[in-house]
């Protein structure tokens, strides 16, 4: 009997993962695949005829996919730093002072919280186009340079690091500014970690804001651009298509998997779940 | 080295009174307990000390110098927290370095990394480093610097927390309930070697607990708090012996005092439970009678005793602690020798006071034999008094009223 | 002397001004615009407008394509949020009970969820490829037809779901592992004392109550997430075939920058709030109510 629920919680286990992992096997199986194994009728994991450095250095060669990926970082990296110089102060006013208009202030927040990110782009997009920054890095950059969830966040996180740790601070002669970059940033890596985490999963992977704000494919982040290689020329050269997705998928896998946990839990914050 | 001077001193969080009125007078180089359960506004006093905080009115002196206004940096204090608040992410080192840092270094030479390279600084950072270094020898902590506070045991941290309060030699120590986080024996430990650091550095030392037996163990004089105002300040003994009102003899004292209700059946006789006690004249209706654990004995059948029956023994150890009850109902402790005779749980004995050690409380709960016509301004005066200059005369205070058998 | 108090009392404004500027650049000044708009008449490009009243909104809910991208996205939610909840909360207790293949499992299980997602749905795309993908397969194993799932109006919805619950199944399992390693170990030993030592009877009594906050907000996050529906669509199918997967968001999309009616697009985008917003408002509150009880 403990043997056989052993066997059957495994053999469960083991069959989602194959359907989990089977898009990511059938994306490296196919991309090191000529096109004439592709189409040679029935599915096999091994290729048989082998075209990977055709397949990718097809990628590389018709396709800005280096562009797309400095793209990709460059926004991601830019709202972070601009999030956390902007949420971070705002949270450590609203964990750590009293001050008239602080309540207001959390009930902006959040009520934003409500505002999902497609619900403001209509305006948002007036916004920018009538300051002509449309089609542009800014474009992509500054509708999020304030995150809400970010302050949200870091509120919870300031809040529960005792009064006596500031108190202490000041005791030892601190300034109230210099508590908050060198006791109380230092103290919140982990929340800023998470925080980070969320931040960069959700502008790596957005589709909808590029896609509206973005005309020039110099500025294409990676989903932008690999849906623009799909209808762009190569439609039924999958060879090339799933190389591509390789490239952009592959290096965040590996950071994943490097810092698993850290991801995990950075997720996991996102819910109130520790 | 300061003395600290505080004049009527208030503070108030919009209509709520924490601390009404106190004025205190601590010497220089004393270690001042301020006792009190939570709530009586001891942790806000240590604050507006501290500085971290402002009195809504009154006046503060440190060293003579008026402290009104004076951010907390600029005065020469350190405080010692409950939760030691040491900094999670730095080193037992670097914790016990940041006083020093903020207070020698300029905000440039204080710059990550480049301000290593500007004016002085360097020479400065060895200073600070051969001064942590010798202070954590003698606090015997020197094998931790390099760990993190969490990697440290209570006991550790705790004197990490001393360490960075002794860093920058400050001329008053503030310590808020220091010991409260550490169990028994730790807190017995640390008790004898915060009372050694005071003697050795000779600086103010002004302690924070709601523990007695700290506050009576290591200090110079206690000062008893209640609902924001000082009941009574004098030496541990003192307070013990002679304490002012029937809420301070309550405090003080483990197991906690009898309180017997009584009668004036005539001006100068009160009767309790039956036994007549002569007391001071003035005494009116509802006056009390308080007598320590330690001297209500069981004694044979008199005139003078309280008939009562045993209603649990408990064995300490050293002592028993006798819980009875009396013939009108009252419960009384009464703490014994554990070579006498113990009574068996049921048993019927007889219960005396030791007659000099009796306290009379009035209808208010003031002690007459200590100040036989207490208002609460004139208590104010007495207890804001260092003990060394007045009270000689109320030594023999309590002797004078002594409890006597039946008239 | 007295510039100090002052300085500290300013400080928290100048902490917070530049969030508070930038919440009502992009966040709460947007929003008004978009209520304000919806009840106009105006069109990108255009110079004057009208207030109109509820007019976009009697044109919305008479327009067929509308009404049916609203049943699409309701739809869409009622097969994805239950589905993806219930893998999720078995897939963590089995995993948790997996002994030294647990962090494996975990990690495959969320593999999904940090690929770009564009990505993967191009792959899904070819995995789904009637004649070459891995479903082209399995139909010639089972002798079924192989339809272009994605072609067809009565499959193109599930497979979006499918999708979906693919990419998430591993977020929530993440979260019920969370909420269910909290559990103290001693209340399973109480439990088996007071007679519940099966495994239906200790999940009735301990698991299913104790995670009952996790199971809350997961559903909250899961739904939340379906509503918001875009990537599957725009790349996979662009709400065909035949109107079949037109869902809020891009009906939203296609009227806003396709056609540029900025009025309707404004109007969608209030009934796609109202929605959202209760969801997230619920779980707002009750984050706070948590934090407070704390």
């Amino acid at each position: 009997m403990r043997h056989f629920s052993y066997f059957l919680r495994h053999a469960l286990l083991a069959a989602g993962a194959l359907f989990m992992a089977t898009p990511f096997i059938v994306m490296l199986s196919t991309a090191l695949k000529s096109q004439a194994n592709i189409f040679s009728g029935s599915f096999s994991i091994i290729p048989e005829q082998w075209a990977a450095s055709g397949n990718f250095g097809e990628v590389f060669t018709s396709l800005p996919i280096i562009q797309f990926m400095l793209n990709g970082a460059l926004v991601t990296a830019t709202i972070f730093c601009i999030q956390v110089l902007v949420a971070v102060p705002c949270a450590y006013a609203l964990a750590k002072f009293d001050f008239k208009g602080r309540n207001i202030l959390f009930n902006c927040v959040l009520w934003s919280l409500l505002i999902p990110p497609q619900a403001v782009a209509i305006p948002v997009f007036l916004e920018l186009h009538s300051l002509g920054l449309l089609n542009s890095y800014s474009a992509l950059i500054l509708p999020w340079t304030i995150s809400v969830l970010g302050i949200f966040l870091m509120r919870q996180f300031f809040m529960a690091i005792p009064d006596d740790i500031m108190d202490a601070a000041r005791m030892d002669g601190m300034g109230e500014i210099s508590i908050l970059i060198r006791i109380m940033l230092p103290m919140a890596v982990p929340a800023l970690t998470a925080f980070g985490i969320l931040s960069f999963i959700a502008h790596w992977n957005d589709f909808f804001w590029p896609l509206i704000c973005l005309q020039d494919v110099q500025y294409f982040t990676p989903p932008l651009g690999i849906a623009y290689f799909k209808t762009d020329d190569a439609g039924i050269k999958y060879g090339p298509l799933m190389a591509a997705a390789c490239v952009i998928t592959i290096p965040l896998l590996v950071v994943f998997l490097a810092a698993r946990d850290k991801f995990i839990q950075g997720v996991s914050v996102q819910a109130g779940v520790k | 080295m300061a003395s600290i001077t505080m004049n009527t001193i208030r503070k108030s969080y919009g209509p709520v009174d924490v601390l009404k009125n106190i004025s205190l007078e601590i010497k220089d180089g004393e270690f001042i307990s301020l006792l009190g359960s939570s709530g009586c506004g001891k942790s806000t006093l240590l604050r507006i000390i501290s500085g971290l905080e402002q009195q809504t009115s009154g006046t503060l002196h440190i060293g003579g110098k008026d402290m009104t206004n004076v951010p907390p940096k600029q005065r020469s204090v350190s405080m010692v927290f409950q939760s030691y608040a040491l900094y999670p992410h730095l080193t037992v080192f670097e914790n016990m370095a940041v006083p020093l840092i903020m207070r020698t270094m300029s905000r440039t030479q204080r710059f990550p990394v480049l301000g290593k390279y500007i004016g002085s600084a360097r020479s400065i950072r060895k200073e600070i480093r051969a001064k942590v270094l010798a202070l954590a020898e003698s606090l015997d902590i020197h094998h931790l610097l390099d760990r993190n506070p969490s990697q440290l045991s209570g006991g550790q941290r705790q004197r990490v927390a001393l360490g960075r309060a002794m860093v920058r030699d400050p001329e008053v120590f503030l310590m808020d309930e220091p010991l409260s986080n550490l169990d028994t024996k730790m807190r017995a430990h640390m008790r004898t070697e915060l009372a050694e650091i005071h003697q050795k550095l000779g600086s103010t030392f002004v302690y924070v607990t709601h523990d007695q037996e700290e506050a009576m163990t290591m200090s110079d004089r206690v000062a008893l708090m209640m609902n924001g105002q000082l009941m009574q300040v004098a030496t541990p003994r003192e307070i013990y012996r002679k304490p002012v009102h029937k809420s301070v003899a309550e405090f003080i004292g483990a197991p906690k005092i009898n309180i017997l209700s009584g009668a004036i059946v005539e001006r100068g006789v009160m009767e309790v439970c039956g036994v007549r006690t002569a007391v001071p004249g003035e005494l009116q209706a509802n006056a009390s009678l308080g007598i320590r654990p330690s001297r209500l004995q069981p004694a044979p059948e008199s005139s003078g005793t309280w008939q009562a029956q045993v209603i649990t023994v408990e064995d300490m150890g050293s002592s028993f602690l006798l819980h009875c009850e009396l013939s009108d109902g009252t419960r009384t402790i009464s703490r014994i020798d554990s070579r006498s005779v113990v009574p068996e749980r049921g048993a019927n004995i007889h219960l005396a006071p030791q007659a000099d050690c009796a306290m009379f409380f009035d209808a208010n709960g003031w002690n007459h034999a200590c100040h036989p016509h207490l208002d609460s301004d004139t208590l104010h005066a007495f207890s804001t008094t260092p003990p060394a200059d007045s009270n000689a005369d109320h030594a023999q205070g309590t002797k004078e009223y002594a409890l006597a058998s039946a008239v | 002397m007295h510039l100090r108090p002052l300085y500290n009392r300013l400080l928290p404004y100048l902490l917070s001004a530049p969030a508070l500027v930038l919440m009502f650049l992009f966040l709460i000044g947007p929003i008004m615009a978009v209520l304000f708009l919806s009840f106009t008449d105006w069109q990108l490009g255009e110079t004057a407008f009208r207030i109109t009243g509820l007019e976009n909104y009697l044109t919305l809910f008479s327009d067929e394509l509308f009404l049916r991208s609203m049943r699409n996205t309701a739809f869409y939610i009622v097969m994805t949020v239950p589905t993806t909840l219930i893998f999720g909360l078995v897939g963590a207790m089995l995993i948790l009970q997996s002994g030294a293949m647990r962090k494996l499992y975990q990690t495959i299980y969320f593999l999904p969820f940090m690929g770009t997602a564009v990505a993967m749905l191009i792959v899904w795309e070819f995995v789904l490829h009637p004649t070459i993908g891995v479903w082209g397969m399995i139909a010639q194993w089972f002798n079924l037809d192989p339809v272009n799932l994605l072609r067809n109006e009565h499959t193109a919805l599930p497979i979006l779901a499918l999708i979906s619950i693919w990419q998430n199944v591993g977020f929530a399992i993440v979260l019920f592992m969370a909420g269910l390693s909290g559990i103290p170990e001693e209340m399973y030993e109480a439990g088996a004392l007071d007679g519940a030592d099966g495994v239906f009877s200790k999940f009735s009594l301990i698991t299913w109550p104790l995670i009952s906050h996790v199971t809350f907000f997961v559903f909250i996050l899961l739904t939340v997430h379906s509503f918001q529906i875009f990537e599957s669509v725009a790349v996979l199918t662009k709400g065909g075939p035949n109107d079949a997967t037109e869902v809020l968001t891009y009906t939203m999309y296609k009227e806003g920058f396709d056609y540029f009616r900025t009025n309707i697009a404004s109007a969608i985008t209030v009934v796609f709030l109202t929605g959202v917003g209760a969801l997230v408002l619920i779980k707002a509150a009750w984050l706070e109510k948590k934090v407070h009880y704390q």
